[in-house]
């Protein structure tokens, strides 16, 4: 090999090299392999839960599988995003029946994707989360949740804190309810055959809007106001066993004339 | 020369032709050590900001961490497309405290996105943008921002020029207002929490060409914000549709009320 060509190999090396430092660089990416091994971020040990403790956008690559009595994904730094990538996260939680009948079993007190104490600002989308024992997301304030699927949690699919924006997603036979708001928005989501309600907005909320929703088959309440200054525009709720929204106090809250329950007025 | 050498030397021609070709076609990417080398785009200095000056598509592949008293990213280019692709760009600025009470200690200075005027068409989307001593995110006229956060900023969260449209989007903890439509302009599906001053305000601001254009804001919602829910300050009326408002200083002021609007739990 003369000297030429020595020189054009090692700059083919060098550009080899350089791709796999920009690839490197990239969103961190998250599958089954990865959260065997640990280290996906500082401090993250081997198996689960994926410990993700850097600010940052991360994709799922693939599904993950997560063994009982743990979570899937804990979260330590704030202004985290996952993009679930059209994959699931499956847990060891399953559920039978449907709306008042659903039935779970226990699998420890385990959470899909759970913020820590204090860690705000969480985005997730585009996939599903399923079989966690008290919620699929348990995430804190000014957290959105976006195109999520979630079934078959012994408590609820989605628990978000004040502030929160939850969309475009689909929770049904949870074992206690879809969507649990401290809030702020819950938006065109679907909530259907769990065990007690659909939606739910609880204290300490200072307001919600819950527009444009789906609730139906649900054991107790379809929408289910338990704070003040909840305003309900345009959803419908059907068949829901006790009540199909449960506005509370409707001196501090609005059922706007575009909702509909069981096919007319609610 | 052999012809080994010969053909290797072909296919090594046509390898950097083709790889030269992708990188004109393919999105640019933006991490800490490309913002800090510079020449992401003709002009772009080592260091922040980070100038985009060629229009196009361009995306985040890190978080930013930026510097007191200067700005993350400069958009010189028009039709500039930026997907912060879940990350976030961050400044020292902290903000703290309720609605009006709240404060802002750092230096008031730097945006984490800002401009050149005339820099229109631009595209913003999935990202957070927090800690700067003036605006959080701003764009030109028509620009499109859409799952953008805005968080403890001195100034506005996001303000935006006339014929722009704000989507899904949050403004919280800002020491002004949250969403901020200079000429008008459409807002739909976002949030505005404990910002200083107004969670929305719809201006009428027409210098350098910019044109009033009213506008709506739809869907929304806004809470503790110290200044007021919603306020038009222009001179055509904004249309408020479907938004709610609770515990502001105010929930509704200027515009017009078409429908399902509520203000602490009446309907308006």
């Amino acid at each position: 090999m003369n000297s030429s060509l020595t020189r054009i190999a090692v700059g083919v090396l060098a550009l080899v090299a350089i791709a796999a430092g920009s690839s490197a660089r990239a969103q961190a990416t998250i599958d089954q392999n990865k959260a065997v091994n640990g280290s996906i971020t500082p401090g993250d040990a081997p198996g689960f839960p994926i410990t993700l403790s850097q600010r940052g956008s991360y994709k799922l690559t693939g599904n993950l599988v997560v063994p009982p009595a743990t979570g899937a994904i804990l979260i330590t730094a704030s202004d985290v995003s996952i993009d679930l990538n059209g994959f699931t996260i499956t847990g060891p939680n399953t559920c039978t029946g449907y709306g008042a009948t659903v039935s779970c079993a226990a699998s420890g007190p385990t959470k899909g994707i759970e913020a820590a104490v204090g860690v705000t600002d969480v985005q997730v989308r585009n996939g599903a989360v399923d079989g966690f024992e008290v919620a699929a997301l348990w995430l804190n304030q000014r957290s959105t949740v976006d195109r999520v699927k979630s079934r078959f949690n012994k408590g609820y699919a989605i628990v978000v804190r004040g502030d929160s924006s939850v969309g475009n997603s689909v929770v049904e036979r949870n074992g206690i309810g879809g969507v649990y708001s401290e809030g702020g928005l819950v938006f065109d989501t679907i909530a259907s055959g769990n065990g007690s309600y659909g939606i739910v907005v609880a204290n300490p909320a200072d307001g919600a809007l819950l527009r444009n929703n789906v609730a139906t088959h649900n054991g107790i309440h379809g929408l289910s106001g338990q704070a003040i200054r909840i305003t309900y525009m345009d959803n419908q709720a059907n068949k829901n066993d006790l009540q199909n929204i449960a506005t509370g106090n409707l001196a501090t809250s609005a059922l706007l004339p575009g909702n509909v329950c069981n096919g007319g007025p609610c | 020369m052999n012809t080994s050498f010969l053909r290797l030397r072909r296919a090594l021609s046509v390898f950097a032709l083709l790889a030269v070709a992708h990188g004109a076609q393919a999105q640019i990417s933006i991490d800490q050590n490309r913002a800090l080398a510079g020449s992401v785009t003709p002009g772009d200095a080592p260091g922040y900001p980070v100038t985009l000056s060629v229009p196009g598509a361009y995306k985040l592949t890190g978080n930013l961490v930026v510097p007191a008293s200067t700005d993350g990213i400069l958009i010189a280019a028009p039709n500039v497309t930026l997907d912060l692709n879940g990350f976030s760009i961050v400044g020292p600025v902290v903000c703290t405290g309720a609605g009006n009470a709240l404060t802002c200690a750092g230096i008031k200075q730097g945006s984490g996105i800002t401009h050149y005027s005339g820099m229109s068409g631009t595209t913003i989307r999935n990202g957070t943008v927090r800690g700067f001593g003036i605006t959080g995110v701003g764009a030109d006229t028509g620009a499109t921002i859409n799952h953008v956060t805005a968080i403890s900023n001195g100034g506005h969260g996001i303000a935006v020029y006339g014929n722009s449209t704000v989507s899904n989007s949050m403004a919280s903890d800002n020491g002004d207002t949250g969403f901020l439509l200079l000429s008008g302009g459409v807002i739909t599906n976002s949030r505005s929490h404990n910002n200083k001053s107004f969670g929305v305000r719809v201006d009428s601001y027409t210098s350098g060409g910019n044109v009033e254009m009213g506008g709506a804001v739809r869907d929304s919602y806004a809470s503790r914000n110290g200044g007021g829910g919603f306020i038009s300050l222009g001179t055509y009326p904004v249309s408020w549709i479907g938004n709610t408002a609770s515990m502001n200083s105010f929930c509704f002021s200027g515009g017009k009320l078409v429908r399902n609007n509520v203000c602490n739990g009446v309907a308006n």
